[in-house]
């Protein structure tokens, strides 16, 4: 209302309700403790739904005192949960509000209070205490630096159907971190809160259930223990069951479903389990349909995303119910063209849950498109797809862009779209400008879609490399993150895979050696796998080995035999000797390795291994190295069988492995000819 | 007993098993239906468990008590094979007719069945039943119905000579008497049959060979396994791959088979390969939530399966969904099909081993569609009233099996149907009331007009109104109404008070009706009369029927022993009886020493006295009753004395049927009584019988029954107290009745009311022990009711104020618009009872 008053006006009727409250302030340092009683409700009624008022108490100061009087033992019990009951209406105002009686100290005062004997006072600081912590603006830690605070809230769970739906409350707003959850574990909150999923009230059913769902999130020791608890008899996630009945509440429904898939993902629940399959599933389906209200769509979906987005036959499942994918195309219809007209309020109501949705969507089609071709296929023909996830790539809320290069990076897994409609829409180009600059998590999945897009069959390779993306990646493979590293020098390996020369020559100058050295060392060994798979890409074609190796032959050979006597995963050492291999392969660079007596040491060391796989990379190499037909030849033959090579060949012919058994014939063959 | 006919035994067993896996299966249909249709009455609407022989085209095949579906196609290919059976059929025919003797009619028989082994290898003799020797049952029986078969092989479909000539040339001739009934079961069920499949096989005469033989032997056995065992494999050719050539049975008849039947190879090519069968009946409105699942044995060839519904009338020679008025989802592209020939693309394609699940939304007029228990989405809307869950197949070895409520669905139709009916009853409970009385009127007028489009909330404008009470003026008018009508006059002096209402009579008139109820109700007949005439003085003389009938209740009452008049002759504390029980229901019967022989006194003396001519009443009816005898009276009278099944005359059931409610008396003094009065009998009323009688009489007797083991047990009454004078007392009281009904008759003309009011009443005397007689129920206390209203609403009319309470009146809206909404198929009936809003 006050926003419709004339400025000077506003002021009046401000400095005069200032006045007025300074009136209730100054009743509470009344000497008569009755009159202070008396001034408290005065209070208390005046406060109810005015936020002006709740403002004006508190920046008269009204806090320090109320607190003062809630701690003072001398106040009487009355007195004392009137003054709760006023800071709990005044913590129900603004954000503000609340931030100022966190600053006065509000809750060791009222964590203090709940030691009182007289339940009707102890509801009222709890009532108070769940207010405060509601809000986002208040440290959740304050919660946990008293750790006789947890014990004494869980022995208030059995005094009242009160004090367990405020507790409960409190206990779901804070618990925000792994810690949260071991400690109201480790003190027995499965045990205190399981009986109250049975309560008869159905506030205190709900505060449980939400419990519940924070606590089992992404944290096994709660899950696994949750799917052994009995309640009445009956097995926890039956009682979740129940609630997930199509008659129960739509928030009772979807709560119990959160619950039901935490302990899925947490590894408590097969996926394949009926609860999950005929139950969760085709739950968290119905919540995304249009008959729900906007916020429990958005949840609704993020949930079933997260639920199958490791499991490819419940993907598939979701896939086929209830028309899901036709459902989600209407996430994207907000704020509809009829509100915008129509509707003031309800206008305002979907542009605050657009961005929601859009994500949400983006989401769980990422998840049903994370592994299989069809629903890929069926994700990409509804309507306007492509364009939604472009456009989604460039909007301004980062969880939306996020969410779209998610669903983009599941749907780029495809051979089929890569060449078609990725291509049709050109989604590189956004994809591109996202990578410039953008924050980490949006970078990781940029990068890992870019490597697909990078692939050797995917016609959007030319146009990313023409817009600069060689440099863009050499800067990623220098961040900080593993994440980044990887997508980074991963991408610069799909890129250099049957590359031209130029390409090459492009990464090697953009990428510089010392930086092809320090990934080499990189403690991240997927770095390392990518690093050599890119020198592997790198050398290939005899024209390409001879000339980068000419190169950079010396710093080549160098990080080879680092790698070689490191102590590294045989997957690692396997690369490197085909690396080996490739440089064998080259007609100048053959004699890198035949004046390397080191290396030629470390390859028969491998021919001579337990792992047929490095026996195969070496006799590869060696193979490479004797063929005939080549220039010189002949003594390298020579060379090699000095060094006793033809031995081990003639066992490897032996050999139990019919492959390797087949290389080392073909070595042989070399040396008869 | 050799190889063969030893499995013909232990299939037969297996099909003894079968019937008992039957029972139980049927059971548990029974049980899953009433849980999921609670609002249907089957006998009004009854629900589909099966699909339809008669239903369906000539390329479907069914079994497994018809739940299961194969595809035939048309099984043109066998006819050079007919004219080869019709032949040798004739031979052995005629062989039989010549020769006579069981020995060649069962060669002849076997190589009947030879032909179908081997058409070109007549001559080779072997024999069907190598061990069958004489009096071989089931050797017997196989060879009857072969030749039961050949008969309706070669008469086709346009003789259908009755099995019972069949019989008559075949039966008596050779088989001996104790399998004759065996074989004309065998030959009912044959014929029957037989015209069954003539029909749906227009036609082709193969077809109705096959199909005859096969449920023959269904007719027979109940089970198509029993034509297997029988031999029928060489003719009824199974498309390769289909369950049927997995079957054991006679494996030696299809390995000599040598000349396989390319036939199918065509089908399936074209959409005029399609064929359907439909559902025994419609789904009924009063569902709400229908459901049932088609399992997918086998695909077949290409899996042209479609699953969906239809309405009355649309061609079976096509897949559910191309014509008008049917539906379906379609197997091979996973399209749906609304009415015509291209579908939509709706949900994934289906094959070998998915269970698809159709439900039938008859609120909103939806269905959507289950894969293996995970709902598909909406497939159609708009749908109309009365489908039948249909199935179309397309292509050979394409086998589905239906589950009606057979088995679990793999669905979870349960919850669903409870979020409807939250939906409903949210919708019912959040519905706005108007405030003022027109209003009500206006919409409930409403109501009647458009009763055929009524919907849920139509309904809920009614239930509602016995909702909540207490707020709006309306509904605290109404409930006080009622109240006042019934004479709840404290309790609507309070409610009045709380409520700030108005009664629109004045308190002392409500205390003299309520005072009249009392007696009434107590069964004090004579001073409730009393009293009317001293406080309405005009009432009665003006309805004089209702006077009529307030005699008549005083005369049951009488003979009941709680009347006045006779009580007090009676001399019984008069105060047991003064007091009207709480709930009518629990009516405390008189409670007084019963002697054996004082019935038996009464009764004598009612006798003698009883040249009275009301009292053969009963007994013509009685007798009358019998020789009308039927069904129900006899299984009745079965189930307790089985032995009067074999000498069923007259004075057995009199017997079985008098014995039954006084089981306690001796009997042969019982008889010998009732056959007296039955020769004693000659009266006026006997000849106006009660020719309609027997049906309701029957149904009283099973209620009779149904109460008798508490009565039994009970302490026994007598009439009229048991005093003398009080019987004399009603003696009169009734020959005054009967004048006046003479009188009433004279003036007002003929009244079969009155006239069966004063019969049944009568009738009463004509038993030893009235309260257990078929006419005893007019004893109950129960009875009182409508009298006691019928009164009130009299005197209330009298003051110009309503017969019926309001509260009353809607209700009976109210569950009236439920039926009606059932019969006009909208489905919101289903979840809301009229009983769920009355508190």
């Amino acid at each position: 209302m006050a926003c419709l008053l004339e400025a000077p006006l506003r002021i009046s009727v401000l400095s005069e309700v200032t006045a007025s409250s300074r009136h209730y302030v100054d009743r509470l340092f009344d000497p008569d403790p009755q009159k202070v009683l008396l001034g408290v409700i005065d209070m208390k009624n005046a406060v109810i739904g005015n936020n002006k008022q709740k403002a004006n108490l508190i920046v008269l100061g009204a806090v320090p005192r109320l607190l003062y009087l809630l701690q003072q033992d001398s106040s009487g019990a009355e007195l004392r949960t009137e003054c709760a009951v006023v800071l709990g209406s005044l913590a129900m105002g603004t954000e503000n509000n609340v931030k100022s009686l966190v600053d006065c100290h509000i809750i060791p005062a009222l964590l203090q209070g709940l030691l009182s004997q007289d339940l009707k006072f102890i509801e009222a600081c709890l009532r108070c205490l769940r207010t405060v912590f509601i809000s986002t603006v208040t440290p959740v830690q304050l919660l946990y630096t008293d750790a006789a605070v947890i014990p004494h809230l869980m022995s208030l769970l059995s005094r009242s159907r009160r004090t367990q739906e405020y507790t409960c409350q409190i206990f779901c707003h804070c618990c925000k971190t792994p810690d949260h959850q071991t400690i109201l574990y480790n003190h027995g909150a499965i045990q205190n809160i399981a009986h109250l999923l049975i309560s008869s009230s159905y506030k205190v059913q709900m505060q449980a259930l939400k419990c519940f769902s924070v606590l089992a999130y992404e944290n096994p020791q709660v899950s696994m223990t949750l799917v052994n608890v009995l309640v009445d008899g009956e097995l926890l996630s039956q009682v979740f069951v129940r609630m997930m009945q199509r008659d129960k509440p739509i928030e009772m429904q979807l709560t119990a479903a959160k619950c039901l898939t935490y302990m899925c993902r947490a590894g408590a629940i097969r996926t394949d389990d009926n609860c999950i399959v005929l139950k969760t599933l085709p739950c968290l389906v119905r919540m995304c349909s249009k008959e729900r209200l906007l916020e429990e769509r958005v949840d609704g979906a993020e949930t079933l995303a997260y639920l199958i987005e490791p499991d490819v036959e419940l993907q598939r499942i979701a896939s086929i119910t209830d028309h899901l994918i036709a459902m989600l195309a209407d996430y994207f219809k907000y704020p509809s063209s009829v509100s915008a007209i129509t509707d003031i309020k309800r206008l305002d109501h979907d542009l605050k849950h657009a961005h929601e949705l859009r994500q949400a969507a983006f989401k769980l089609y990422a998840s049903l498109g994370a592994n299989d071709e069809d629903i890929r296929k069926k994700i990409i023909e509804t309507e306007n797809m492509m364009d939604r996830i472009v456009s989604g790539l460039s909007e301004s809320s980062i969880k939306v862009r996020l969410a779209a290069v998610r669903c983009l990076h599941s749907l780029s897994r495809s051979v089929q779209q890569l060449r078609t409609s990725f291509q049709d829409h050109a989604v590189w180009k956004p994809l591109m400008k996202l990578l410039q600059n953008a924050p980490e998590e949006v970078l990781v999945m940029a990068s890992s879609t870019l490597c697909n897009l990078l692939l050797e069959f995917s016609p959007s390779k030319e146009p990313i490399l023409e817009s600069g993306a060689i440099d863009l990646l050499c800067s990623l493979t220098q961040s900080e993150s593993p994440a980044l590293r990887v997508n980074g020098i991963w991408a610069l390996m799909n890129m250099a895979f049957q590359a031209e020369q130029k390409i090459k020559m492009d990464i090697l100058r953009a990428l510089s050696t010392e930086q092809l050295f320090r990934l080499l060392s990189d403690p991240d060994v997927n770095v390392l796998m990518k690093t050599l798979g890119l020198l592997r890409n790198l050398l290939s074609t005899r024209p390409h080995i001879d000339q980068i190796m000419s190169s950079h032959g010396k710093q080549i050979m160098q990080a080879v035999t680092l790698i070689l006597e490191g102590e590294h995963n045989i997957e690692v050492k396997e690369q490197t000797l085909c690396i080996l291999a490739n440089i064998g392969d080259g007609t100048t660079a053959k004699d890198l390795i035949m004046i390397n007596d080191d290396v030629l040491q470390k390859i028969k060391y491998y021919m001579g291994h337990s792992n047929v796989k490095l026996q195969l990379a070496a006799t590869f190499c060696i193979s490479n190295l004797i063929w005939n037909e080549e220039e010189g030849s002949q003594e390298r033959q020579d060379r090699l069988r000095e060094m006793g090579f033809v031995d081990i060949l003639h066992k490897l012919t032996q050999s139990t492995d019919p492959s390797l058994c087949d290389r080392a014939k073909t070595a042989m063959q070399q040396y008869l000819a | 007993m050799s190889g063969q006919a030893s499995g013909c035994g232990s299939l037969m067993s297996v099909v003894v098993h079968g019937d008992s896996a039957l029972n139980e299966q049927e059971k548990e249909l029974n049980q899953r239906l009433r849980l999921l249709y609670p609002a249907i009455n089957e006998q009004e609407t009854p629900l589909p468990r099966s699909w339809s022989p008669k239903d369906k085209f000539s390329y479907i095949g069914l079994s497994q008590n018809n739940l299961r579906v194969h595809y035939k196609g048309r099984q043109r290919a066998a006819k050079w094979q007919l004219a080869e059976f019709v032949r040798v059929a004739l031979k052995s025919e005629a062989q039989i007719l010549s020769t006579g003797r069981i020995g060649a009619w069962k060669k002849a028989s076997c190589r009947l069945i030879d032909v179908n082994q081997s058409p070109e290898d007549l001559g080779s003799q072997t024999s069907f039943f190598p061990g069958s020797g004489e009096g071989d049952s089931i050797g017997d029986r196989a060879a009857l119905l072969r030749l039961v078969l050949l008969e309706n092989f070669l008469h086709g479909e346009q003789s259908n000579r009755p099995a019972s000539t069949l019989a008559a040339w075949s039966g008596p001739k050779h088989l001996a008497q104790d399998k004759c009934s065996t074989a004309s079961k065998l030959f009912t069920g044959a014929v029957i049959s037989v015209k069954e499949s003539a029909v749906a096989a227009e036609s082709d005469g193969f077809e109705v060979c096959a199909d005859g033989r096969r449920r023959a032997v269904g007719g027979a056995e109940d089970g198509y396994t029993g034509a297997e065992s029988v031999g029928a494999r060489g003719l009824l050719r199974e498309p390769v791959g289909s369950p049927y050539s997995t079957r054991t049975a006679l494996h030696t008849v299809s390995k000599n088979y040598t000349k396989p039947l390319a036939v199918k190879e065509s089908h399936g090519k074209t959409p005029k390969d399609a064929a359907s069968v439909r559902a025994t009946h419609p789904i009924p409105a009063a569902c709400g939530i229908y459901y049932f699942e088609v399992k997918i044995v086998s695909k077949g060839r290409d899996g042209y399966m479609g699953i969906g519904l239809s309405a009355q009338g649309v061609n079976m020679n096509r897949l559910p969904g191309w014509d008008k008025q049917s539906y379906g989802y379609h197997g091979d592209d996973g399209h749906s099909f609304c009415s015509s020939g291209t579908g939509q693309p709706y949900g994934p394609t289906f094959t070998t081993g998915d269970v698809i699940g159709c439900c039938v939304n008859l609120i909103n007029n939806t269905c959507f569609y289950t894969k293996n228990g995970h709902s598909l989405g909406i497939a159609f809307t708009d749908l109309p009233p009365n489908l039948y869950p249909t199935v179309g197949l397309q292509t050979p070895g394409e086998v589905v099996d239906a589950n009606f409520g057979q088995h679990p669905f793999l669905f979870d139709i349960e919850d669903y149907r409870r979020e409807w009916q939250s939906k409903i009853q949210t919708q019912i409970d959040g519905f706005p009331t108007g405030d003022r009385e027109g209003e009500w009127q206006m919409m409930i007028q409403k109501q009647i007009t458009k009763t055929l489009q009524v919907s849920v909330t139509a309904v809920a404008k009614t239930i509602k109104r016995f909702e909540e009470t207490g707020i709006h003026e309306d509904r605290t008018r109404m409930v006080s109404s009622y109240l006042v009508h019934h004479g709840y006059c404290a309790t609507a002096e309070a409610f009045a008070k709380s409520t700030d209402q108005a009664v629109h009579e004045e308190l002392a008139s409500i205390k003299n009706r309520q005072k009249i109820q009392k007696l009434v109700l107590a069964g004090r007949m004579g001073e409730a009369i009393e009293t009317t005439q001293q406080l309405y003085p005009s009432l009665v003389e003006r309805n004089p029927n209702l006077l009529f009938m307030l005699k008549v209740r005083q005369f049951i009452e009488m003979v009941n022993g709680t009347d006045s008049e006779v009580r007090c002759l009676g001399g019984r504390s008069p105060k047991s009886q003064d007091s009207y029980p709480g709930s009518p229901r629990t009516f405390s019967s008189p409670s007084m020493s019963p002697s054996h022989s004082a019935n038996i006194h009464s009764l004598t003396l009612v006798k003698s006295s009883g040249s009275h001519g009301h009292l053969a009443g009963f007994d013509s009816n009685c007798s009358n009753g019998v020789i009308s005898n039927n069904a129900p009276n006899q299984s009745h009278c079965h189930k307790h004395q089985p032995s009067c099944l074999t000498t069923p005359d007259l004075n057995s059931i009199n017997n079985t049927r008098s014995q039954q409610p006084n089981s306690y008396t001796s009997s042969s003094n019982d008889v010998d009584m009732e056959t007296d009065r039955c020769s004693n009998g000659v009266s006026e009323l006997s000849s106006n019988g009660f020719l309609n009688g027997s049906s309701k009489h029957d149904h009283e007797m099973e209620e009779c029954e149904a109460e008798m083991d508490i009565d039994s047990t009970q302490l026994r009454r007598q009439l009229c107290g048991g005093s003398q004078a009080a019987i004399e007392r009603m003696i009169h009281f009734g020959r005054e009745l009967q004048a006046m009904s003479e009188q009433l008759r004279r003036e007002c003309g003929k009244n079969s009311t009155n006239k069966k009011m004063l019969k049944d009443a009568f009738s009463l005397l004509a038993y030893s022990d009235p309260w257990n007689s078929p006419v005893g129920y007019q004893l109950d206390s129960i009875q009182r009711e409508p009298v006691c209203s019928a009164l009130n609403s009299a005197i209330l009319e009298t003051h110009n104020l309503p017969k019926q309470p309001p509260l009353a009146q809607a209700m009976g809206q109210a569950t009236q618009c439920l039926g009606l909404m059932a019969r006009s198929g909208s489905g919101s009936c289903a979840f809301a009872a009229v009983e769920d809003y009355l508190h």
